[in-house]
């Protein structure tokens, strides 16, 4: 079962699982209203159209790779995952290091480990990079960042 | 007419407030130097933008994201030239002539050329959109609920049956992203819907964090994964210097017809829903071709094979913003971020835009001549800077973005599950474009879900629950066996591909 797994498939899966549950949560939802149509109809009528439409795709999704954990962390979908997991770090420490360390922090961190940036070139970029970005959000656009528990 | 007229120089009026005319600037910078970019087009651009613009005058936002998606026409074409890549979709046809005409050293001439045709063809093109703009809009205004539902149908249809080549991907796509339109309360009883319970689902989901996502994350994620290397010193040796980058009379004589029917065809395109600048370069080249007496020469570096998809795709850009500025309908992905980026900043077009924001409205039609006229000078003498910018933002983009995206979701809303919610679209959005599943139709029934479905129950409401009344009215009836010739054409396509094994 999992060599017939392509990402195509895996994506369609998801959609009906999506559509599954809206139908679950739009199970109490009256169908009629007064002339017109209920509150239930257009998601009970929209998640059927997207099981049909995934279960279409995934019946023409033949002849595509499966999907293996390998190309995640093998070149060049490496790059993509580190990205991602980075991403997902960033998001954890801003509660920590607040907003513009962590995302000087990223900025340094992916210029070598994504773009193998020279540490020179990437340090100094990552600083004038956080300098920017503070100028435009909290300067000019006044937006009001997290802290952070250290600061 | 002279109304017409005496609106516009008002819009030009609001361009002598500095802060607009240097919005005005700003966008048509960056929509050239995006349009370089390979990878990122003027929709991610637009897409990355949307939070910063937020809480900013609407007409110096939107005058800078017009900006940005006019501008990335042109930007295209220097790299579709020099280097064989475009850098923006709508100029793939630009390459079939550009680049050979750049190995036999006359790169300055196509560049020029390029920049000549889009300037004259978006002007037109604005100039039809002034015309064409206030009298659609009053024409709209005749539209009830009825005549909306049938066009938000007709639009869906277009979208999920232009983009892409399989209709069941691109029907998954608007099925998602009409489903996604109904978390939330109901919009005519105000009934918690596919809420379960948590308070902050009960706005629904929001379409900012969703589109930067799909648009703007997505495209990172893909072009960090799938990286487009820029060839090295294999560019053909060009002069790129002013004198070297303005075409000869004679070229712009040869090309006369060419531009004025590229065009016409471009606009048009630009005008229906579904389409756009990519088909409308493809489209104008294909055209040009088949009239020529010589159709073999093209591909080996004719002039006319720059200046048709060029006027095309500049005059498609102004096109688009028909629908989207006199109907409130916006016809494609770029066109449904900027409906995106009106209603971030409290703007909603439609037909009663003209009348009730008349500065905002004008002021952005006044600031596509300007920016058009700004786009000349900047493509025909700042070429190499914008490949040098090309050269080292290369490397950076896939972290500078990221970056722009995560602050500027959180700074809309200070809210981190948008963060969130843009990484789910990022993941989306990445295997959505790794398998050629359409985002635009998500996008588009996200933004416009709510709004057709509150039409469509009002319609019931109005004829005492019978459906009937979308045949009974002309306008309707017409958009509504449009939409079902072109869905049935779509499927006859997606299954006639599948028998030959495409």
């Amino acid at each position: 079962m999992m060599r017939r797994l392509n990402i195509e498939r895996i994506l369609c899966i998801w959609m009906a699982l999506i559509a599954a549950i809206a139908l679950y949560g739009a199970r109490g939802l009256p169908l009629e209203a007064r002339y017109t149509l209920g509150p239930g109809v257009t998601p009970l009528f929209y998640s059927v159209l997207l099981i049909v439409s995934s279960a279409a795709v995934f019946l023409m999704a033949r002849n595509l790779r499966p999907v293996s954990f390998k190309s995640l962390i093998s070149e060049p979908g490496r790059r993509g995952t580190m990205l991602f997991a980075m991403f997902i770090v960033l998001s954890g420490l801003v509660y920590v290091l607040g907003f513009m360390v962590s995302i000087f922090l990223f900025t340094f961190a992916g210029l070598i480990l994504i773009e193998d940036w020279a540490y020179h070139k990437a340090l100094l970029f990552s600083i004038v990079w956080t300098l920017v970005l503070h100028t435009i959000f909290v300067r000019f656009l006044a937006a009001r960042l997290i802290r952070g528990v250290l600061f | 007419m002279s109304d017409t007229l005496l609106l516009l120089l008002g819009g030009f009026e609001s361009l002598l407030r500095v802060e607009v005319f240097l919005a005005c600037l700003v966008g048509v910078v960056m929509g050239t130097f995006i349009g370089v970019l390979p990878g990122i087009g003027p929709t991610s651009a637009i897409a990355i933008l949307l939070p910063a613009v937020y809480g900013m005058d609407p007409l110096v936002a939107m005058v800078t994201l017009a900006g940005i998606f006019y501008g990335g026409t042109y930007g295209g074409t220097i790299t579709a030239v020099l280097l064989n890549i475009p850098g923006e979709a709508t100029s793939v046809a630009t390459a079939y002539d550009g680049y050979p005409m750049c190995k036999a050293g006359k790169a300055g001439i196509a560049i020029g050329m390029g920049a000549i045709c889009s300037t004259i063809a978006a002007t037109i093109g604005v100039i039809l959109l002034t015309l064409i703009a206030m009298p659609l809009a009053r024409f709209g205004l005749r539209f009830g609920p009825v005549e909306y539902t049938s066009i938000y149908i007709f639009a869906f249809a277009m979208v999920s049956s232009m983009t892409g080549r399989n209709v069941f991907k691109a029907l998954m796509s608007l099925s998602l992203g009409l489903l996604l339109a109904t978390v939330g309360q109901d919009v005519m009883y105000g009934t918690p819907r596919l809420t379960f319970g948590q308070l902050r689902l009960i706005d629904g989901i929001r379409f900012v964090p969703a589109i930067v996502g799909l648009y703007g994350m997505s495209e990172i994620l893909f072009n960090t994964i799938h990286r487009v290397d820029l060839p090295g010193k294999e560019m053909p040796d060009n002069r790129l210097d002013f004198k070297n980058v303005f075409p000869r009379w004679h070229h712009i004589a040869e090309c006369k017809w060419t531009i004025l029917r590229s065009t016409i065809v471009g606009f048009l395109v630009g005008v229906m829903p579904g389409a756009g600048g990519t088909i409308a370069g493809l489209l104008g080249y294909d055209i040009e071709k088949l009239l020529s007496k010589d159709p073999d020469k093209y591909g080996t570096g004719v002039i006319q094979g720059v200046a048709a998809p060029e006027s095309a795709n500049s005059a498609s850009s102004a096109g688009a913003l028909v629908p989207l500025l006199s109907l409130g309908i916006p016809g494609s992905g770029t066109t449904a971020v900027m409906l995106g980026a009106f209603v971030l900043l409290g703007v909603r077009p439609g037909p009663r835009f003209f009348t009730t924001q008349p500065e905002l409205a004008w002021g952005i039609i006044a600031s596509m001549y300007l920016g058009n006229v700004l786009l000349l000078i900047l493509n025909t003498t700042l070429i190499p800077l914008f490949v040098t910018l090309l050269r080292i933002s290369h490397k950076a983009i896939s972290i500078v973005v990221p970056t722009l995206c995560f602050i500027g979701i959180y700074s809309v809303h200070r809210s981190m599950t948008d963060v969130w919610v843009m990484m789910v679209f990022a993941l989306v959005g990445y295997v959505f474009k790794l398998r050629g599943i359409p985002g635009a139709p998500l996008v588009l029934a996200l933004l416009l879900g709510g709004s057709m479905e509150f039409s469509l129950r009002q319609s019931l409401v109005l004829s005492a629950g019978s459906p009937l009344v979308f045949f009974s009215k002309p306008i309707s009836l017409l958009f509504v066996i449009a939409s079902i010739l072109v869905v049935v054409m779509a499927f006859v396509r997606t299954l006639r591909s599948r028998k030959r094994g495409l």
